[in-house]
This record gives structure tokens, C-alpha cells and sequence, in this order.
């Protein structure tokens, strides 16, 4: 049997991300992500990693990424303050293909917003926070086991697909304490990065040369040889070109090498849809109160179902297309003005009933207000 | 099959008197005894001050939503705490106040409750220890006695893991000092109600 403890959810993020191979770890410190640059103070170097404390999070941002293309898995934690400025480093960690994870513990915003109290207003961020088109992965779980999870995902993501990973979490999921049993480590399957003895003597080390999968080669550990990196356009050798068709073929592939496999990408998670009429979408902690108001509006025999995005981006758009095809109506519940709806009302082909639930004041949505909600949705399309 | 509601305890006070400790350590003791349990805090920017409190939920099955509406016990810490938290006592819930900064009891109590523990904790805290820093883990024996939710051995181990080595003793003694101020012991009660038609 495996251990049964009480873990933070800031914690369980740090301790899952050394579980994937985290070795470098650069941050400056903000609420509700502080736990997450303490533990790995405290962890990292037990494990022979490396821990920074940054000047800024522009700074703890580039960190990473360098360390990253230098061979050690690395990641970096913020909340949204610090996220907005990583927003360059980001775009640039696209353009160079660096493995990174960047934590965002969401805090009420914009701007210095409410440090302690509960949003998802960083949505849409995550996916168009840096300039350009590029290509991003965001994970956003639930629970403080998930957290310790799909961590590890996160990291394998982000060497599969050599990419910048961001790792979506809230004020309640990071400040959370919670009961779980810890999975063993035979069920945590992490994705090593190679040494060069895969670099026979007389080779080149090609990083940005795409397969026919359109992935870039994976990024070994350095120390002999040596390539260029620049986050101007570039050819497969990482030097820069100003041919439009090198700039065409490189902007292509780093799009499709995610949107081709968006569905392999893609994790959700559903409760009750199989006959559900009306079908809520909720994520990240917001999700657990939805799960409630299903459950209660089972009890009275309303036919309600929960769908879950984990992964929000690319948000997981063939599943719900299914499901949205069998249901009378939609409630998107979250804790911003609307970001998830517009992809949601995207996909709303059939223009199925539509409705926002959506709450600002940094107090967690309660399961009545959902209930309510669906309440009111019921009275207006099943029963009228 | 009825939703099963977790139970919930409600730690209360100002920032700084410690509650959020208090509550890891019920929460680390109730995992402990094997149970599924949610500890959350709320607090302000500011370190010391402010109203400041911190939940415990737990129940025999894993728990979704990870916050409660109402509290089978609340422990108050300050009359700024009470004030703000009374009205989110069950109906025959357990209140706990700490009379050291809590004057006045808010009238609707009276209408909730009779399960009324009303002691000095701190003031007595400071009589027998000569410091009143571990008034909180005399709230925690009191909590245990006075609740039944949890062990006092589950307590003191859980305290152990959370504070330093040289404190242990004194701690435990505030635990077990806790527990000897409690003249009376009151039951949570299950809540779930069956649906019965009466003929299926």
C-alpha cells in the first residue's frame, strides 16, 4: 500500500516536479506560489539540483530556460504578477524549443489584484500572453493528487514536444492542505533526457531539425558539443535566416507539432455524461464544487453531467464536441468574466443553450450557486 | 444513497494567534486515524491582525468540494472572529471561545447551540505554562475532549512532526491540560436522510 498523507499543494507540486527530474529550480518568491520556491530550497539540494532565488521573475524565467537547453530538467513558479513578466521568456522558450514548466498559482488580478484570495483570471493569458504565434501546452488540475501527477506529465510534455509547459494552479489548490495516497514511483513514468554518447564521434548535434512527426529531435545533455540558439528565425542548425521560406517552414512545424497532436495531448475528465442533458464544464479547484452540485442534482434526479478540462490548451475541443451534440445545455462555471466560454461557444455549433457562470470576489463558487444555476437553465430549456 | 457532507471545524481569530498551525496539526492527526480530510486557511496581505481563520474537513470518503457552508465546531479565538463566524455554526453545533478576548457572545448563539465552551484559555494557559504561545494546543485538547472528533495520541504525534524537538514536552502538557478543562463531551451527528417511498 502506498503512503497516506497530508500534503499543500504548492508542496506536492515541488515534490512531484523533482519526482520528474527537476534539477534547477530559479524563482522569486510571491503568495500563493511562495511554498513551492521553499520546498524546493529545502529539497533540491538533497537531491544534488540546483536552487536560485532570482533577482526578478524576467530573470528566474531566463534561468530556466538556459538551464534547460544545458541539459538539466528545470521549472520556475510564479503567481500572476510574475507571470505576466515572464511572458517574454516564454515566447522565447517556444521560438529556442527549450523543455521548461512555468507554475502559475493564479491569485485574484489584474495587476497586484488579491494575493490570497481565489481566481482563474490567467486563462487566456497562458495561451496568448507572449507575442507571436506559438504553440502552448497548459495543464490545470484539481486535486492535491493531481497536482503531484500530472506535474510529471507537465515535464514529460515538455521534453516530447520541446516545448514551455505552463502548469495552472489557484489560490485554494496551492494553499490547500489534502489527504492522498502518494503514488509509488513505479507509477510515475518520467521521460530521461539522453547524454551525448548518443552523438557518435564525428556528428553534429542537430536540435531543430523536425521529424516527420514534425517534433524536434530531443535535447541531450551538453558538454562537448555545442549548437546556436537565437530566438530570431531560424534554420535547422539554430542560425538566422531571413528566407521567408525557412521563416514559413519553422512557424509551421512549431504549430503543428502540437495542434497535430492535440488529441494525444489532451486529458479531461467527466463525471455523469453519458445520458446528461444539461452539462456543466468547470476546471482547476472551481471543478470540485461542480462535482458537488452534480452529485445533489443526481440525487433529485436531474440529469447532470460534469466535463473537465485538465489540459486547457490545447483545450481538449473533440470531447466536447461528442458531448456537446448530445446535451440541451451548457454551463461553463469559473472563477474569471468568461475566458473558457468563448472556446466553449466556438464549439457550439448547434448552438445548444449557453450559460455563464462566473464569479470575481475571490470567494470560492459554492455548490448552491451552481445548483441555482442549474435550476434556472432547467426551468428555461427542459421544461418550458 | 445520500451526498455525504464532510464534518467541519472552523478555527478563528486574528492573525498571529496561531490558528493555522492548529489547524494542520488536527488535520495531520485526523489523516492519521485514516481519513479523508481538506485543511484551507484565509488571510489577509498583513502578517499580524485581521480576522484570520482556518478549516478542517473530514469525512469517511474522499471529499469534492473542499469548503463548507456551515461548522459542526467552531473554535473562537477573538471577539472580531466570533463575530464574523457565529452565524456559520451548525444548528446544535459545538462553540468553543476563548473568553481571554472574546467579551461578549453574540445573542443568535444562544438560538444555534447549548453546546457552549466557554474558558480563558489564554489567561489559564499563561497561569500554568508562564507563556501563553501554546494556548493553541490547549485548544486542541479542549477541541479533542470536548468533540470527540479526535484522538489525544493522534493529536500529540501529529504536534510532533510540526514542532521543534525541544518543545514537545511542553506542548503535550498543553494538549493534555487542554483535554483536563473540559468537563463535558458532546457527539457530531451523522447527517444524511434516506429518500423512502415506501414501496419500491
Amino acid at each position: 500500500m502506498s503512503e497516506y498523507v497530508l500534503m499543500q499543494g504548492d508542496e506536492a507540486c515541488a515534490l512531484g516536479a523533482i519526482k520528474a527530474g527537476c534539477r534547477f529550480f530559479a524563482g522569486y518568491p510571491i503568495t500563493p506560489a511562495t511554498e513551492i520556491a521553499e520546498t524546493m530550497a529545502k529539497e533540491l539540494p538533497k537531491v544534488g539540483g540546483t536552487f536560485i532565488q532570482m533577482e526578478d521573475e524576467i530573470a528566474s524565467a531566463a534561468a530556466i530556460v538556459g538551464a534547460s537547453l544545458a541539459g538539466e530538467k528545470a521549472m520556475t513558479a510564479t503567481s500572476g504578477p510574475g507571470f505576466s513578466l515572464m511572458q517574454e521568456v516564454i515566447g522565447y522558450a517556444s521560438m529556442v524549443e527549450a523543455p521548461t514548466v512555468f507554475v502559475n498559482v493564479q491569485r485574484g488580478g489584474p495587476s497586484t489584484g488579491m494575493p490570497t484570495k481565489l481566481a482563474q483570471g490567467d486563462i487566456m493569458q497562458a495561451r496568448w500572453g507572449t507575442h507571436g504565434d506559438h504553440p502552448v501546452i497548459a495543464i490545470y488540475p484539481s486535486t492535491v493528487e493531481e497536482v503531484y501527477r500530472y506535474i510529471v506529465t507537465a515535464f514529460n510534455y515538455a521534453e516530447h514536444y520541446r516545448t514551455p509547459v505552463v502548469f495552472l494552479m489557484d489560490e485554494v489548490l496551492g494553499h490547500m492542505r489534502e489527504s492522498l495516497y502518494l503514488p509509488p514511483d513505479s507509477e510515475l513514468k518520467s521521460v530521461p533526457r539522453a547524454g551525448e554518447s548518443v552523438l557518435e564521434d564525428d556528428d553534429i548535434f542537430q536540435p531543430f531539425i523536425g521529424d516527420d512527426q514534425m517534433l524536434a529531435a530531443p535535447l541531450i545533455k551538453m558538454g562537448k558539443s555545442r549548437f546556436h540558439v537565437s530566438g530570431l528565425v531560424h534554420d535547422e542548425s539554430g542560425f538566422p535566416v531571413g528566407a521567408a521560406v525557412d521563416a514559413n517552414r519553422l512557424l509551421r512545424r512549431l504549430d503543428h507539432k502540437i495542434r497535430l497532436h492535440a488529441d494525444e495531448i489532451n486529458i479531461c475528465d467527466e463525471y455523469m455524461t453519458d445520458d446528461a442533458e444539461i452539462l456543466i464544464v468547470a476546471y482547476g479547484s472551481v471543478a470540485r464544487s461542480a462535482l458537488r452540485a452534480v452529485k445533489i442534482a443526481r440525487e433529485d434526479k436531474i440529469n447532470v453531467g460534469l466535463f473537465r478540462p485538465i489540459t486547457i490548451w490545447p483545450f481538449p475541443a473533440t470531447r466536447l464536441r461528442q458531448l456537446l451534440k448530445k446535451t440541451s445545455a451548457v454551463i461553463v462555471v469559473e472563477m474569471n468574466l468568461g475566458q473558457i466560454v468563448y472556446e466553449v461557444s466556438r464549439l457550439n455549433r448547434r448552438s445548444t443553450k449557453l450559460e455563464l457562470l462566473s464569479k470575481v470576489n475571490g470567494e470560492m463558487v459554492t455548490p448552491q450557486e451552481i445548483l441555482d444555476t442549474i435550476a434556472k437553465v432547467k426551468s428555461e430549456v427542459l421544461d418550458l | 444513497m445520500a451526498v455525504r457532507q464532510p464534518h467541519s471545524v472552523r478555527i478563528s481569530g486574528i492573525g498571529g494567534q496561531g490558528n493555522v498551525l492548529m489547524g494542520i496539526i488536527l488535520a495531520d492527526a485526523l489523516v492519521s486515524m485514516g481519513l479523508w480530510v481538506v485543511q484551507t486557511q484565509s488571510y489577509g496581505a498583513q502578517v499580524r491582525g485581521g480576522l484570520s481563520y482556518c478549516d478542517v474537513l473530514f469525512c469517511k470518503e474522499p471529499i469534492d468540494y473542499p469548503k463548507a457552508n456551515n461548522f459542526n465546531v467552531i473554535y473562537s479565538m477573538h471577539q472580531i472572529a466570533i463575530n464574523a463566524h457565529i452565524n456559520l455554526l451548525k444548528p446544535n453545533g459545538i462553540l468553543i471561545i476563548d473568553s481571554s478576548y472574546v467579551t461578549d457572545i453574540p445573542k443568535e448563539a444562544f438560538r444555534l447551540t447549548k453546546k457552549i465552551v466557554m474558558k480563558p484559555i489564554s489567561k489559564l494557559t499563561q497561569e500554568r505554562f508562564g507563556t501563553a504561545l501554546p494556548s493553541n494546543m490547549v485548544g486542541l485538547g479542549i477541541i479533542s475532549k470536548a468533540s470527540k472528533i479526535v484522538q489525544p495520541e493522534a493529536l500529540k504525534r501529529s504536534m510532533k512532526k510540526h514542532i521543534k524537538e525541544k518543545y514537545h514536552k511542553l506542548n503535550e502538557e498543553a494538549i493534555e491540560f487542554g483535554i483536563s478543562l473540559v468537563e463535558k463531551s458532546y457527539t457530531i451527528k451523522e447527517e444524511s436522510r434516506e429518500f423512502i417511498r415506501g414501496f419500491e
